[in-house]
């Protein structure tokens, strides 16, 4: 399976729940009327700019252990290693949002519109996690339809520059993956355009092999995080 | 209520035109430049950066009234030069070579504005020399340095090489941040503080200053 | 029966039962759906579950309870039938029981992560354990088992709210952990003597460790546990680790296998010793026989 994902903006479109937990504001009863004024606005400009695509390329095991190995600058136990060891099946992805957003942002800064900078800017990260996470769902219907049956089976992503999967191991992964074809370049410090992107590898395999202890040296650097609220939501599930 | 709380206020509330209308009014009504800029506008954002840390009022808020408190800084700038008041210091900033990431850099660049430091921001990508050549250029107090990826981390050991190599390790300090970014990376490298998010690192800022 | 409290403290070993999930997948449920629907629907699929794990040995007949708080019912839009769900298990269970085993209310995560990691507050999450207690406890259950959790304030609730509902009714509390390179852990970064203090802390009558491991690190952990504590152990291991074999999933680790090491926990001091994720009737009927030929 190699193909281009095409989103629309209403796919893309966060949660407004989200959008405010990532701005650091709790669920509260109700929000002050230029708060909304900027989660409206943000949204307005961000349909208008959004350009969301995303490209999956499925690989067999042998080939990803040789991606991941990237420049070899891994930590020597890392659990983006161990669970691809048990996948059933791995396929490399990348999604972006395009780069008008990036633009709207530059723009908003360079006329001191921080509140509305930031409002946009929050809504784009949350959008362009979302847009992975549709990722997720597309292989994991893939898979599905071409007969994958494990009942207790999951796909989860996994990105380089977390869980032990060295940032640099993004060259490896767009060589592989030549995600140039949705407009996605890498600079040599390995960071991605435009930024407001997403890149990795998608696991699927029986839920188990993606537990893991977040305490790891690498973890106590690690400012997402993510992995307790995946894990949880995996595991509080089903014993089986 | 005295004019000078009014203009705090409306610092707080983010009300722009409202700032700059009551700081004119000031400065007309013969008030000192220096009072209306520590007594109106710091110490309204200063409440804020109070209220922010309480969790009583969240970003975006932080950003409106730092926005509000521009338009009064823009009223009184040319009483500030002509008086010869001096900032709370020039701080340069920027995102290193080989990071675009500008967020996290440009909020510390507001919060900074907003305290009362005069900031230089050199944007993103930013060469270690040019770091360095505009602290020395303009007698800046700090560098603060943001980085997003471990690849451009050690860009930051750089700048703190070049300082000591021109002899300016006590005269001009470094702050490193970014989510990459440790205290014991900070160490290592030998800068002089480490700032964990933005308003930590306006902080660490004011205390770097104070110690000269 | 002997009161399941004294079996605890002084043996003999207490053979649990083993996986619900897979009973219940091979009997019709939907991948997806909650296990607890089985409940209301269909209780003879429980009904013919505990008999099969008690004519393969089992003192311990857990309920279909695990996913049984309001919270986690809530997830799919459940909670109104928390009380029915909870009591309906017990009594398909306690009807197999008769006598013969202990019926024991089991109790899962609620699917949230408490504050500051989640936005669940510690009063929410307490008094959707407290429901589900006092169904189990109404409904008769002679123990509670608080498991397969990985946050230690959460179980501490839980196990909380099983005393408050009746401190008479003895409490087993397990965590689930994972090898890493610093030790075990689980996934919210528990490790096993904080686990061990703070379950006892909370008023549990035994506590262990369930699920996410075979035997050979159940044994370590059993290991790590007594060090750390002087009350009754529980352990209940997965068969080993997930495989996808022609399309299903399998467990690699044989009845055999388990039991043979399970053995080790005997002289540990294990009190209950049980199957969690792949285990059958074939893993439960060998742990029953290996036990049985210790105390010859």
């Amino acid at each position: 399976m190699n193909e281009i994902l095409t989103f629309t903006t209403a796919d893309v479109s966060p949660a407004r729940e989200a959008v405010l937990a990532q701005l650091g504001i709790p669920p509260l009863a109700a929000l002050p009327p230029r708060t909304e004024g900027l989660l409206d606005a943000a949204a307005k400009l961000f349909a208008e700019h959004v350009a969301p695509t995303g490209v999956m390329s499925e690989l067999p095991p042998e080939v990803f252990a040789q991606v991941v190995r990237g420049e070899g600058r891994n930590a020597p136990e890392s659990p983006v290693g161990i669970i691809a060891a048990r996948a059933e099946h791995l396929a490399l992805f990348a999604v972006t949002l395009g780069q008008g957003i990036g633009d709207a942002l530059s723009r908003l800064f360079a006329a001191e519109d921080f509140a509305l900078a930031y409002t946009l800017d929050a809504m784009a990260s949350v959008a362009a996690d979302g847009a992975a996470e549709i990722a997720e769902r597309r292989f994991e219907a893939a898979l599905r339809a071409r007969g994958w049956a494990a009942p207790d089976g999951a796909v989860l992503r996994y990105s380089p520059g977390y869980c032990g999967w060295d940032v640099t191991g993004q060259r490896r992964l767009f060589a592989a993956l030549q995600p140039d074809r949705i407009g996605l370049t890498l600079t040599d410090s390995c960071l991605m355009q435009p930024l407001k992107s997403v890149s990795g590898v998608l696991i699927a395999g029986p839920k188990a092999i993606h537990r893991f202890s977040p305490t790891y040296d690498f973890c106590d650097r690690c400012e997402a995080r993510t992995c307790r609220s995946r894990l949880v939501a995996l595991f509080t599930s089903l014993r089986a | 209520m005295p004019v000078i709380f009014e203009l705090a206020e409306a610092v707080i509330q983010g009300e722009p035109a409202r700032v700059g209308e009551l700081t004119r009014q000031q400065i007309a009504a013969g008030v000192a430049p220096k009072t209306i800029l520590d007594d109106g506008l710091i110490a309204g954002m200063t409440l804020v950066g109070d209220r922010f840390r309480v969790h009583e009022i969240f970003l975006p808020d932080v950003l409106l009234a730092a926005k509000a408190m521009y338009a009064g800084m823009d009223e009184l700038r040319p009483l500030l030069v002509r008086d010869g008041i001096p900032s709370l210091g020039k701080v340069v900033i920027g995102s290193v070579k080989g990071d675009l990431h500008d967020i996290g850099k440009n909020l510390v660049g507001i919060l900074l504005k907003g305290a009362g430091f005069d900031v230089i921001d050199l944007g993103h990508d930013v060469a270690p020399e040019r770091m360095v050549q505009t602290a020395e250029e303009q007698g800046a107090a700090v560098i603060g340095m943001s980085a997003l990826l471990t690849t451009t981390m050690p860009v930051m050991g750089e700048v703190v090489k070049q300082l000591k190599a021109k002899g300016l390790a006590g005269k001009v300090r470094t702050v490193v941040g970014g989510a990459p970014v440790t205290a014991a990376f900070a160490r290592e490298i030998g800068a002089d503080a480490y700032g964990f998010d933005a308003g930590n690192a306006v902080d660490v800022v004011k205390g770097l200053v104070g110690r000269r | 029966m002997r009161p399941l409290r004294e079996r605890l403290a002084a043996g003999p070993v207490l053979v649990g039962d083993g996986a619900m999930g897979t009973m219940l997948f091979e009997r019709g449920l939907p991948p997806g759906e909650p296990p607890e629907t089985v409940t209301l629907s269909r209780p003879e699929v429980l009904e013919e579950i505990a008999r099969l794990y008690r004519d393969a040995g089992a003192d311990l007949l857990e309920t279909n309870t695990f996913g049984g708080s309001p919270l986690k019912l809530e997830l799919h839009g459940l909670a109104s039938s928390c009380e029915a769900m909870n009591r309906e298990a017990v009594l398909a269970v306690r009807r197999m029981a008769a006598g013969r085993a202990y019926v024991v209310g089991s109790v899962g995560p609620s699917g949230r992560l408490l504050e500051p990691y989640g936005d669940t507050k510690p009063a929410a999450m307490a008094d959707s354990f407290r429901r589900q207690m006092e169904a189990l406890v109404a409904a008769g259950v002679d123990a509670v088992c608080v498991e397969t959790m990985t946050d230690l304030a959460e179980a501490q609730l839980a196990v909380r709210a099983a005393k408050a509902a009746a401190p008479d009714v003895p409490v087993l509390a397990t965590m689930t952990f994972d090898p890493t390179p610093r030790g075990y852990f689980t996934i919210m970064g528990v490790s096993v003597a904080q686990a061990a203090d703070g379950l006892a802390e909370a008023g549990a009558d035994a506590i262990g460790s369930n699920c996410g491991n075979g035997i050979e690190h159940m044994v370590a952990l059993a290991r790590e546990f007594r060090a750390a504590s002087r009350l009754p152990l529980v352990i209940q291991a997965n068969a080993g680790l997930p495989k996808s074999v022609a399309g299903r999933t399998v467990y690699d680790e044989s009845p055999e296998f388990l039991a043979g090491k399970a053995r080790e926990l005997l002289a540990i001091g294990v009190s209950v010793i049980g199957g969690c994720c792949g285990t059958t009737p074939e893993h439960i009927r060998a742990l029953r026989a290996m036990v049985d030929d210790a105390r010859r």
